[in-house]
């Protein structure tokens, strides 16, 4: 139990540092920083106790992971004086895919590079299920991040009034 | 563990940090009489908005040509 | 306010339809190139033209603003063509370009402030470069660890990142295309992160060498794209994405172009 607190409690640490990192690339306010961290940490963790404990597949774990960073930046953006996408959108990129991608890249070169059909075939999937599983992780993702904008629309657009 | 590949990331860990140190090194030299904004590349000096009475077709004429 | 079909200034100064025009123009422009999504535009534009009491209509393209404003009696119309000021993504000016749409909505400040202020955010300096260098490499450092990597693989993450990082800041400052500026970063960074593989460095030199390069995915253009497509601005959400999946496949050719060089297996 202690070990997968601390496994829990690591995650969510190394997802905020991620996401601070990441979001300093597009300047964010510097009262937004601190926001990120905290989001970023809370919906990496989610997806982690969710795809390790739960058993979710990763598609619908990162879609309820993104709806919780979403809440949580509507929740923020009033307090942080910034519109909900500052907050959210840095806080969503520790969770994209990168090995999916990676893998579609690789199986796209390797099915040009062998031709024949057994090592083709091969390729050919790990081209399809890495190249669908990336799209629908990101998709996912923003919809589920999306969602909580556009039912608390006065919350999110008003927050730097 | 190629010889070639060896040789390759030795090229590669060296050549570019002691490039971009020596960049640095020569920028920080260069800014004594230069003008300070280049150190930091602001690629603001343009006047993008149009206030009124200022000479706004100028910038125009830069976009053009870039 | 009153608009005034002549221009001629009155005693409050009334702003005329063509300063109104360009105004709405540029700001756009800038949100535009600043990486805001289409939906914040419009709203912030529409917010201000209901203060200034016009009316105004935009289409939101790829690279262009087209902007029309009409006086609400109709008799005034100003119609302009502008580029997208290419600032990069900037939250910072994003949020203050906002504030000031409340700003205005709110009577807090007049127009012609509203320029002049607009005008200032933008000129306004980003963060050192420096402070950003060593914060992404912390950040990629981290994604290591969340994807597994041991001490030994960060350490070589860190280091890879932030030569390459530091390369893509110097060649976007010289104006090098940004596919290049990627293509060359990432062969970099992968290069010296594959040390791990070369000389037995670590225990998870695969995780080094997959996430050395992970700085460089333009995340947010792709988050942006979808969220442009959920409102229905499908040029430019086609268009979002189509850049970041240029440069996602830039990154790539980067990384196995340094992986073919050193002779790893993919």
């Amino acid at each position: 139990m202690n070990d997968m607190l601390l496994n829990i409690f690591q995650d969510g640490f190394f997802a905020a540092i991620a996401a601070v990192g990441f979001a300093s690339i597009s300047h964010p306010p510097r009262n937004a920083y601190a926001w990120c961290a905290v989001i970023a940490a809370v919906g990496h963790a989610v997806r982690y106790v969710l795809t390790t404990l739960l058993a979710v597949h990763i598609i619908a774990a990162s879609t309820l992971a993104a709806f919780t960073i979403g809440l949580l930046a509507v929740y923020a953006a009033p307090r942080a004086k910034c519109p909900a996408e500052t907050c959210l959108f840095p806080a969503l990129l520790p969770m994209i895919p990168g090995m999916y991608a990676y893998r579609t890249v690789e199986g796209l070169l390797l099915c040009l590079y062998h031709s024949e059909e057994a090592a083709f075939m091969h390729n050919i999937y790990m081209l399809a299920y890495n190249g669908f599983t990336c799209a629908f992780i990101v998709l996912g993702m923003v919809l589920g991040a999306t969602i909580p904008i556009y039912l608390f629309k006065k919350i999110s657009f008003r927050a730097t009034r | 563990m190629n010889n070639h590949s060896v040789i390759i990331w030795v090229a590669v860990t060296v050549a570019v940090p002691l490039f971009l140190v020596a960049k640095a090194l020569w920028q920080l030299w260069r800014v004594n009489g230069f003008r300070l904004n280049r150190l930091f590349e602001l690629g603001k000096e343009k006047e993008i908005f149009y206030v009124p009475g200022d000479d706004y077709f100028n910038n125009d004429e830069d976009e053009y040509m870039s | 306010m009153n608009i005034c079909r002549d221009g001629m200034e009155h005693e409050t100064a009334s702003p005329t339809i063509e300063e109104i025009g360009k105004f709405f123009a540029d700001y756009a422009a800038c949100l535009l190139g600043c990486g805001a999504t289409c939906i914040r535009i419009e709203k912030n534009i529409g917010r201000m033209a209901e203060t200034l009491g016009v009316e105004a209509d935009m289409t939101i393209l790829p690279s262009h603003i087209l902007m029309t404003v009409n006086s609400k009696d109709g008799l005034a119309t100003w119609s302009t063509n502008h580029r997208m000021h290419h600032t990069g993504i900037d939250y910072c000016i994003n949020t203050k370009l906002s504030r000031l749409s409340w700003a205005m909505a709110d009577g807090k400040i007049g127009f012609r402030e509203a320029v002049a202020e607009a005008k200032r955010i933008v000129g306004e300096q980003p963060a050192p470069e420096w402070v950003v260098l060593l914060l992404a490499s912390a950040a990629n450092t981290s994604f290591c660890r969340l994807f597994g990597g041991d001490g030994e693989s960060m350490l070589l993450v860190f280091l890879a990142t932030m030569v390459g990082y530091r390369l893509k800041q110097v060649m976007l400052a010289a104006k090098v295309d940004v596919r290049v500026v990627f293509l060359c970063s990432a062969f970099c960074s992968s290069v010296i992160s594959a040390g791990g593989h070369l000389f037995g460095w670590g225990s998870t030199p695969e995780v080094a060498l997959g996430t050395s390069v992970l700085y460089l995915i333009p995340g947010i253009v792709y988050i942006n794209s979808v969220s442009d497509m959920l409102d229905g601005h499908y040029v430019c959400a086609y268009s979002r994405f189509m850049n970041a999946a240029m440069l996602t496949a830039c990154l790539s050719l980067g990384l196995c172009a340094g992986i073919l060089l050193l002779g790893l297996s993919l």
